[in-house]
């Protein structure tokens, strides 16, 4: 079965229906700041919920299950914020009067910038917005991620998601594409240890889907099954045939989603066959 | 796309490039392979792709024994430096059955005057071979070292490309809508690309070959079931030869790479050319893996797939032009052999369409053993 990605799938850009229920409502928005957690991916994670010293975020019934804000109880303080590895949380304010609010950003790159700054703020596919003051920063370490926080139109609260310095702005790669491979061939599928090279080669010499380049490379044959490399190749595939990538098919998709041991599939057998 | 070709192959499996690369070997200029999707995408890229010369009968065991040695020289033949990865780590065959160990030791002593270098072992010995195999399942066991296994992706490129090398064209991304016939005359095929007219047409779409023989109104009695296989995460070097057991129901081996991957049959499998996977397969062949080898136990399961077995009533393949369409060649019903097979195939195939005598006499393969109860003796020897 071929099946097509959606854009947060394929290219991880979120759209409005995937935010649908991570945002608070009017009266939770003016009562002070808050988190909103932009986390799609459904792995072992849980930093977030534990570290909350309000409750604020929905218990787990399952470490794979996805974060959830009661907007209530949480305060903005920013504790999961600076402790997601996804840097996927981001605490907003619009409580003051006016026009303007803040967003504060989880922020990775050096130099940290400090507070005064102009900086460049971007959306969540990386384009540029406009301008933006660096009203406080909290360093990073220990763990912890160094956190920005920008003034912005209220209007934008929910747009802004990164910014760049704009003087380091050249020396900043932005995507698979500018890479310098050269140097050293990122590596494109980690379970099996495909770099970008070698997809790129195999795509010169005529390959032209996800599976053909899977059966020559083994890329997507491991054990997280593609979840990365499957859009990068999409991409690679679309860059080179110069068209949108929704024109190519997503390839196969194999069973089990998740490595299951044998002992463990052998004994549900015999429990089936003992309750038949 | 081109308009005509002195011989149209259906099928860019293993068994239409063998057939193309053997016939441009023996000076056929104008070939064209038309593969409904890539390469290697059907039940070649899908496959065990296991070698073996171990069977049961005489003509299983020379036709396997031309395609071992193709594989082993495959380099020279090929003359290029794609590594097709034959690993000889033999096939050890376990008995499960009083009755499965004598045929062992029939099938044995026929190897044996073959000129196929197996040996019997007792269940102790296969111990050794195998030391996580637990030998109380078995009764004995048969091994040839010269048995083993390729890369079916490596293998398809390696044809593929000694057979662009010597002219022969390829279309992916090409489906056949029609046999294209005057009467009992052949005429060509008709593609989604547009038509070519051909002399000679091979039917070699392997699980689909039916649909091919219906386009041409011949009659072919085939069926394709589907076969799933699954695949454990890559470990350290552990086995080394392909382990199989007929009554066992498994064949199982560990690839270069590391994982292992393994099959069974079940006669409950569809026919109608799904290949969807089933958790019913994860499950029966877990048990089946567990119970004769329990230390693979820990492995953990990371894909499945399907392929199809395109079977016919003896199990053995069809190698015949057809009665009723003079020119139009039949290389199916492989019954789940035709990559081990294929060398053999492109030979017998390629030397019926030159009118030449093929190296091993494979008449009793026609088509029309079927109807006039001429069915070949049954071969015990499958999974």
């Amino acid at each position: 079965m071929k099946t097509k990605l959606s854009l947060l799938k394929r290219e991880g850009l979120a759209t409005a229906d995937d935010l649908r229920g991570r945002l608070p409502g009017e009266d939770d928005k003016k009562r002070g700041p808050y988190a909103v957690i932009e986390c799609f991916e459904e792995i072992p994670c849980n930093p977030c919920v534990v570290s909350c010293r309000f409750n604020a975020i929905l218990p787990f019934k399952d470490i794979n299950d996805l974060p959830y804000v009661d907007f209530s109880a949480c305060t903005g303080c920013a504790v999961c914020a600076r402790v997601c590895p996804g840097l996927a949380i981001f605490i907003v304010d619009e409580s003051m009067d006016g026009d303007m609010g803040t967003i504060t950003l989880p922020y990775e790159y050096l130099p940290l910038p400090e507070k005064g700054w102009q900086v460049l703020a971007r959306a969540r596919d990386g384009s540029a917005l406009f301008p933006a003051t660096v009203v406080r920063v909290m360093k990073g370490g220990k763990g912890k991620t160094a956190l920005v926080s920008l003034e912005v139109p209220k209007e934008y609260l929910q747009e802004v998601r990164s910014f760049t310095v704009p003087e380091e702005e050249d020396s900043v790669p932005c995507s698979c594409a500018e890479l310098d491979l050269a140097e050293e061939s990122p590596t494109v599928c980690r379970c099996e240890g495909v770099d970008l090279q070698e997809i790129r080669d195999l795509i010169a010499r005529g390959y032209k889907t996800v599976d053909e380049i899977k059966h020559r490379s083994r890329a997507g044959m491991g054990p997280c099954q593609g979840r990365s490399c499957r859009q990068i190749i999409l991409s690679e595939l679309a860059r080179d045939a110069g068209v949108s990538l929704e024109e190519f098919e997503a390839g196969s998709f194999r069973p089990p989603t998740t490595p299951v041991s044998m002992d463990v599939l052998a004994k549900g057998s015999e429990e089936d066959a003992e309750n038949s | 796309m081109q308009k005509t070709a002195d011989v149209a192959i259906i099928g860019g499996g293993i068994s239409g490039l063998s057939i193309a690369f053997q016939l441009a070997q023996a000076g056929v200029g104008n070939i064209a392979i038309i593969e409904k999707n890539f390469l290697g995408s059907g039940a070649t890229g899908r496959c065990g792709a296991g070698i073996r010369m171990q069977w049961g009968t005489e003509l299983n065991c020379l036709l396997s024994k031309y395609s071992c040695e193709f594989y082993e020289q495959a380099h020279e033949i090929f003359h290029n430096d794609i590594d097709i990865e034959f690993e000889q780590g033999g096939y050890l065959i376990g008995a499960g059955t009083d009755e499965e160990l004598e045929q062992f030791k029939q099938n044995i002593k026929l190897q044996n005057k073959l000129g196929i270098e197996s040996v019997f072992l007792s269940p102790e010995e296969a111990g050794e071979i195998v030391p996580h195999l637990d030998i109380r399942q078995i009764k004995g066991a048969t091994f040839c070292h010269r048995d083993g296994h390729l890369n079916p992706f490596r293998t398809v490129e390696a044809y593929a490309e000694a057979a662009k090398s010597l002219g022969v064209s390829i279309y992916e991304y090409t489906e056949v809508r029609d046999i294209l016939r005057d009467g009992n005359k052949l005429k060509g095929v008709r593609t989604d690309k547009g038509d070519i007219n051909a002399p000679v047409v091979v039917n070699a779409a392997g699980g689909y070959s039916g649909l091919i023989a219906d386009m041409a109104s011949v009659d072919l009695p085939v069926y394709s079931q589907r076969h799933q296989i699954m695949a454990t995460e890559p470990v350290e070097p552990m086995q080394e030869p392909m382990f199989m057991g007929f009554s066992l129901n498994i064949y199982i081996q560990q690839v270069p790479h590391g994982s292992f991957i393994m099959g069974r049959s079940d006669d409950s499998e569809p026919t109608d050319l799904r290949l969807t996977s089933s958790w019913h397969f994860l499950e029966e062949m877990s048990r089946t893996c567990t119970r004769l080898m329990p230390r693979l136990g820990q492995l953990k399961i990371v894909r499945q797939w399907a392929g199809l077995y395109n079977m016919t009533a003896d199990a053995q393949p069809i190698y015949d032009e057809a009665p009723e369409l003079p020119s139009f060649y039949h290389a199916a019903g492989f019954s789940g052999h035709g990559f081990m097979l294929a060398p053999v195939t492109g030979h017998v195939i390629a030397k019926r369409i030159l009118g030449e005598k093929p190296d091993i006499d494979v008449s009793s393969l026609n088509v029309s053993r079927f109807k006039e109860g001429g069915l070949l003796p049954t071969e015990s020897s499958v999974v």
